[in-house]
């Protein structure tokens, strides 16, 4: 599906890229806590490259369409076993989208908006707003 | 020649008592990075010839020569002709990151260098599927292309990663939620013939500010 012919809203389901994901989150949250990205470009990610943007972008896509595949109730996928940590690997994976979807153009917000949402199905709350040491706790 | 690379998670100072010993000291995030503290390294360490970065800081004995100097490398020659690199990938937010600045050192040594004797630091890569876990799962952090390019520069320099070629061991571990997370990221690239690895682990384990283990080579002759 496309909103006026923008941006891919639908690609195929990914747990590899969700798990990817969630796993780089969590590491750049531990990093935030030392210190280690505190000297971060400030214009990331607003100078990466279309091409670098479009491929994180089909990754998170793919990632989020897998949450919504195991989660929303009237997907197939519902019925298929859930880690008891996906609550906290989805927090860790809406850090590492956080700075796209607050910085970027409406594709990420509205992503985010998209992952928020399946998180609330899931009973999981969104982590915008916490600190990297709230998020890894 | 004893050769020690540590990670000081910027606290360096605080470790000195463990590196008299070297003749060389490769050191990553020797002191806060928030501004660059290059230009005070030699105020900081008035017993060693000093060279530093934001995130790197080579001190030696003897004097040294400069012979390339950046952000993720210092490359020195020593009195003995060695030459030794000090490497410092930043981790950066992902992976594209980190692959760009090996990048720049794979195309920094084919176009201008003709030996290296040992390249080490702190890579934070896990140059094999094996060297990264998160929990009881093989770390997925690592992207393939920063594993081909890291394969890239061993095949250009003829140099062997000598952490695994000894009994695997992580070079850094933290506890998320009780999981554990741990990596080979702390590397030292030499000719195995000539040089030996050996880890220290008590620097994470210590009072000390330091959450990577330190590496411990020796060249043989």
């Amino acid at each position: 599906m496309m909103i006026n012919n923008r941006f891919k809203m639908e690609t195929t389901p990914q747990e590899e890229a969700f798990g990817r994901l969630s796993e780089e989150g969590m590491l750049n949250a531990m990093f935030e806590c030392q210190g280690i990205l505190t000297d971060v470009d400030q214009d990331w990610p607003r100078n990466l490259p279309k091409e670098d943007l479009d491929t994180i972008y089909e990754d998170y896509l793919s990632a989020v369409c897998w949450l919504d595949h195991i989660i929303n109730q009237n997907s197939a996928g519902n019925s298929l076993p859930r880690s008891k940590y996906l609550g906290e690997w989805m927090q860790h994976f809406e850090w590492g989208l956080l700075p796209y979807a607050t910085s970027l153009d409406f594709k990420f917000k509205f992503l985010h908006a998209r992952l928020v949402k399946v998180m609330g199905v899931h009973g999981t709350p969104s982590i915008k707003g916490c600190t990297a040491k709230e998020v890894i706790r | 020649m004893k050769v020690l690379s540590l990670n000081a998670n910027k606290g360096l100072i605080k470790h000195m008592g463990d590196l008299l010993e070297a003749d060389v000291v490769l050191c990553q995030e020797p002191y806060p990075h928030a501004e660059d503290n290059s230009d005070n390294a030699s105020l900081l360490f008035p017993d060693y010839h000093s060279t530093a970065t934001r995130y790197l800081l080579t001190l030696s004995k003897e004097p040294h020569d400069v012979l390339h100097l950046s952000e993720y490398l210092i490359l020195t020659e020593h009195a003995d002709g060695t030459i030794l690199g000090n490497v410092y990938i930043h981790p950066g937010k992902t992976g594209g990151h980190r692959a760009s600045q090996l990048e720049r050192i794979l195309k920094y040594i084919e176009k201008d260098v003709c030996r290296i004797d040992l390249l080490a630091g702190d890579w934070n890569m896990a140059p094999s599927k094996d060297d990264g876990w998160n929990g009881e799962k093989h770390s997925t952090y690592t992207t393939k292309f920063e594993r081909s390019l890291f394969q890239h520069i061993l095949d250009l320099t003829g140099l062997q990663d000598l952490g695994s070629l000894i009994e695997w061991s992580a070079t850094i571990e933290k506890k998320n939620r009780g999981k554990l997370i741990s990596f080979r990221c702390d590397l030292a690239l030499a000719d195995s013939e000539n040089w030996s690895l050996t880890y220290d682990h008590g620097t994470r384990k210590g009072s000390g500010p330091a959450d990577h283990s330190m590496l411990m080579l020796r060249r043989r002759y």
